[in-house]
């Protein structure tokens, strides 16, 4: 075990299509130490889910990989066959999807979804529902007797979200990749759940990646942020560095956009729309719609580059943003 | 982030298949018309003359298809039969397909009783059988072509009704019709002139794989002896009069039957290229 | 659920009561005076009026309707002019004939329909599934009792694995007798079934449930048969509902052919002798059998798919 955790090496995901080959996930490196809760933030459409597909060998074709590597535990997962994988996913790295009504299969009981997660070392029936009861008691279902015999489509959309913690819970992988796990649900019902996921991590000591693209959320979660966009991470950072002074264009954009209390701004959303996925070029991908793209930016392949400690920018004007605030819209602030 | 893959990549079968699909199938049915259109200049044999010299021989290349227990060479009879499938098969769906085209879309647009009287109708006529309430109708009505049309033109038209029917429920909430209406049009108008030609499509499409059954009830009303009259070369017909000698003769039996599949097949490579072309014309 | 069922079965009565009315009128489709046409030629003014008047062809039709609904409550079926005899009599001999026969052919597809279905999924838009794919398409444009005569052909004639015709004595015998009817019936269903299992396996396949499955580590086989199967094979219960009333129709055809006492050949001898009661009971015993499946598809489904069931 020369590297612990979960290492993301230049990991690069095409689809071919009949307008072009789509790279949907262009170069991303990241790497999660154990325990570790990060998140990776970006619009739809930026690659995050893809990255996490990728990362659990559950991409649907033909979508597959081209390049780069994904390491779990010091071990490349890229090659590994269906079977080897199989023994990986679950206790290994486990993914948990945005939507629990889709995700939990509509003709199979509560009991039998739980239970099909317990460790495989058989125990008595009576056991083993026992042990459900427990899982769903510990994820807070409160009628979990009761439950056991209910059908997804039963449950409410945060009941049904606490059943797939409670999967993982059986499962106790070592990473946990929740694909926007708080999405699809009511706002107060996002933040009980958040903290189920948080109580969840902390009492497995597992690696948590959490999708999304709420940086609200970010911000009481994790540890440190990847911003993605277009497929790749444009900004690396721990979360209170990113949150002081972002050092990418893109991740200023999307901080002033978020409606927050403390911050009397005017929201601004980002002009312009992400790109075309076919035909992506060298040069930065976010120009068209930066404030401050220069004729450079458009120029070859710019480097993810470190701007401090730990934290990195793919921005060849890294050190204009932020601190020289991204026109237009930082102005108004503070 | 599937969905975008997902629609970014239809089936790679889907988009090559469009232009050749329709194109096998519509040049396979062609050459089936022009072949038998010129079956008298093709052939030198004639469908009905019979040659006890040469009955039941076996395909060669004086006989492709070898010939019938009348020594009638099957080759120019399977062509000339080509003739009567196609016609009824195209004819007997003309009704239906009106008929069922302008019921549906009524009996959804104005809803109701007149919906409620439509739909007991198709009701009804699903609750028996196709192949069923079809032979039954030729069995009273007596043999013959005529009356297989009015058979199918009873029973089929039902599959037609329901499928624009579903349509025009669907569309009759849409803005545009609300618009027409408040410019004063006539219910008439906006049914026969703007609802049902959006419903019609799709159950054009279903017209190619219609004729398919068409094709094969008359074969088999052929076959049992309640279609079309011997002599003439009607492929059922001709299976049914080659059954008795498969023993001998297989082949005589056997010919027609590939002539019908292959009609058949022309005819769902056009509905499936039609459903394709429709399908991206959609999106 | 029990509401459903109720008002489904609720439904069923009317449509049954207009379909006996349809299939009453049939019978004045008949060119001219049914009687004398039954009678022939060569009867006598006094036999056709006889018959007429048993008939009730006298009366206002009103009264036809009457009776003959009266007719059909009291379990009198009408007699059959060839055979002397009352329809009711011969029945239920007929009626279990084409109800082996039509199981046999579900069972076949279904044997036929499902590994292929699994296997072009498995292999999607690969050669094995466009090789599966095609080769079900073509029966689809096959007329079914030249398909019976092809298989009579080689495996009867040429192979000498199975009888020709005939309906046989006892369990094993009829197994052997109807195999090939039986196949011949079965793979127009067989088609259908496949085509149907092949794209909702693909679909359930692509669900996030399935991902969510493997993404818990269970393995490939647990995935297939717990989660995608069970999910992919409910369409396909309503699906057996509908193609057995097909299989119902085909059977008038497939029996012709080979020869086997059922109800389908029996329609056909009749309307070859102008046995015109007979057909008109067969016709409504083929649609009674067709709304009985319908309405039991219908029950049965919610039992099989829980986001059905209610209360």
């Amino acid at each position: 075990m020369t590297e612990p955790g979960l290492v993301v090496d230049g990991l690069t995901v095409e689809i071919p299509t009949s307008r072009g080959v789509v790279r949907a996930v262009r170069g991303v490196t990241l790497s999660v130490a154990p325990g570790e809760a990060m998140a990776l933030v970006g619009e739809s459409g930026s690659g995050k889910s893809m990255t996490c597909r990728a990362i659990v060998g559950l991409l649907h074709p033909p979508a597959r990989i081209t390049a780069g590597a994904v390491r779990f535990q010091g071990r490349d997962l890229a090659g590994l066959s269906e079977p080897e994988f199989e023994r990986i996913r679950g206790t290994g790295i486990a993914m948990v999807f945005q939507d629990p009504m889709s995700a939990l299969n509509p003709v199979l009981t509560i009991e039998r979804q739980v239970a099909e997660a317990l460790p495989a070392a058989s125990s008595p029936p009576r056991e083993r529902r026992r042990q459900v009861v427990a899982l769903l008691r510990q994820v807070g279902i409160a009628d979990a007797e009761r439950r056991l015999r209910a059908y997804p489509h039963q449950l409410s959309g945060g009941q049904r979200q606490r059943v797939m913690l409670a999967i993982v819970l059986a499962r106790r992988p070592a990473v946990l990749l929740a694909d926007e796990p708080t999405t699809a649900l009511d706002v107060t019902i996002q933040a009980q759940i958040l903290k189920e996921l948080r109580r969840l991590q902390a009492q497995l000591a597992m690696s948590l990646v959490l999708v999304t693209h709420d940086l609200g959320v970010v911000r009481q979660t994790v540890q440190r942020v990847a911003v993605m966009y277009a497929g790749q991470v444009v900004e690396l950072a721990p979360t209170a560095a990113l949150f002081a002074r972002p050092r990418h264009p893109y991740t200023a954009g999307l901080i002033n956009s978020v409606p927050s209390v403390d911050r009397r701004a005017a929201l601004a959303p980002i002009p312009g729309t992400p790109p075309d996925p076919v035909g992506l070029g060298d040069g930065c991908a976010f120009a068209p719609r930066c404030p401050i793209a220069s004729a450079e930016c458009l120029r070859g392949e710019i480097p993810l580059r470190a701007v401090a400690d730990g934290h990195w920018s793919r921005c060849l004007k890294a050190h204009v943003v932020g601190g020289a605030r991204v026109a237009g819209t930082a102005a108004q602030g503070s | 982030m599937t969905t975008l893959a997902g629609e970014l990549a239809p089936p790679r079968a889907a988009r090559t298949r469009v232009p050749t699909g329709l194109a096998a199938g519509a040049t396979m049915l062609l050459a089936l018309l022009g072949a038998s259109a010129l079956a008298p200049v093709l052939t030198s044999y004639d469908p009905y003359a019979q040659n006890l010299n040469a009955m039941l021989l076996p395909p060669s290349a004086a006989h492709w298809f070898g010939t019938d227990n009348y020594g009638r060479d099957v080759f120019t009879r399977v062509l000339y039969g080509a003739a009567i499938d196609l016609r009824i098969a195209v004819l007997a769906v003309v009704f239906p397909f009106v008929f069922g085209a302008v019921a549906g879309a009524v009996a959804g647009y104005l809803g109701g009783w007149v919906d409620a009287a439509v739909m007991r109708a198709v009701d009804v006529i699903t609750a028996v059988p196709f192949m069923v309430l079809v032979i039954a109708i030729v069995a009273f009505l007596g043999p013959g072509e005529l009356n297989i049309l009015v058979a199918i033109g009873v029973v089929d038209w039902i599959v037609f009704a329901r499928l624009v029917r579903g349509e025009v429920l669907r569309d009759k909430h849409l803005e545009y019709v609300t618009a027409l209406r408040a410019l004063g049009f006539s219910r008439a108008r906006i049914v026969l002139r703007h609802l049902l030609p959006n419903a019609l499509p799709p159950a054009a499409v279903f017209l190619a794989s219609d004729i398919v059954l068409v094709i094969l009830t008359t074969s088999a009303l052929g076959f049992l002896g309640l279609g079309v009259r011997p002599p003439a070369p009607e492929w059922g017909l001709m299976i049914s009069e080659g059954r008795a000698f498969i023993y001998t003769g297989w082949w005589a039996a056997a010919m027609p039957g590939f002539a019908c599949m292959y009609a058949g097949i022309a005819f769902i490579l056009v509905g499936d290229g039609l459903a394709d072309l429709l399908r991206v014309r959609g999106q | 659920m029990l509401r459903y069922a109720l008002g489904r079965i609720g439904q069923t009565v009317p449509i049954a009561l207009l379909v006996t009315v349809l299939i009453f009128l049939l019978i004045k489709l008949v060119p001219g005076d049914p009687a004398s046409a039954i009678l022939g030629d060569r009867a006598t003014d006094a036999s056709v009026a006889a018959l007429r008047h048993q008939w009730g062809l006298d009366r206002p039709i009103w009264q036809q309707y009457a009776v003959y609904m009266r007719n059909l409550a009291t379990g009198n079926l009408g007699q059959s002019l060839r055979y002397q005899s009352p329809v009711a009599d011969m029945l239920p001999a007929r009626t279990a004939v084409t109800f082996f026969l039509v199981v046999y052919s579900l069972v076949l597809s279904v044997v036929i329909a499902v590994p292929l279905a699994l296997v072009a999924a498995a292999y999607r838009d690969r050669w094995p599934d466009q090789v599966i794919r095609a080769s079900m398409a073509l029966p689809l444009a096959a007329p079914a009792f030249w398909v019976g005569i092809l298989l009579l052909i080689v495996f009867s004639l040429k192979l000498r694995l199975f009888p020709a015709d005939g309906y046989g004595a006892g369990f094993g015998d009829h197994v052997r007798h109807l195999f090939l009817p039986a196949l011949t019936l079965s793979y127009a269903f067989a088609s259908v079934l496949c085509r149907n299992l092949r794209s909702s396996l693909v679909d359930v396949l692509q669900t996030a449930y399935v991902d969510f499955a493997r993404a818990k580590g269970l393995r490939r086989r647990v995935v297939l048969f717990r989660h995608v199967f069970r999910a992919a094979l409910l369409p396909a219960v309503t699906l057996i509902g509908v193609r057995l009333t097909y299989a119902i129709g085909g059977s008038v055809v497939i029996e012709t052919v080979f020869a086997i006492p059922g109800l389908g050949s029996w329609m056909v001898d009749s309307i070859l002798a102008r046995d015109y009661v007979v057909v008109q009971t067969l016709t409504l015993m083929f649609a009674l059998g067709t709304m009985l499946i319908n309405l039991a598809t219908d029950l049965i489904y919610p039992l099989f798919d829980p986001r059905l069931r209610m209360g």
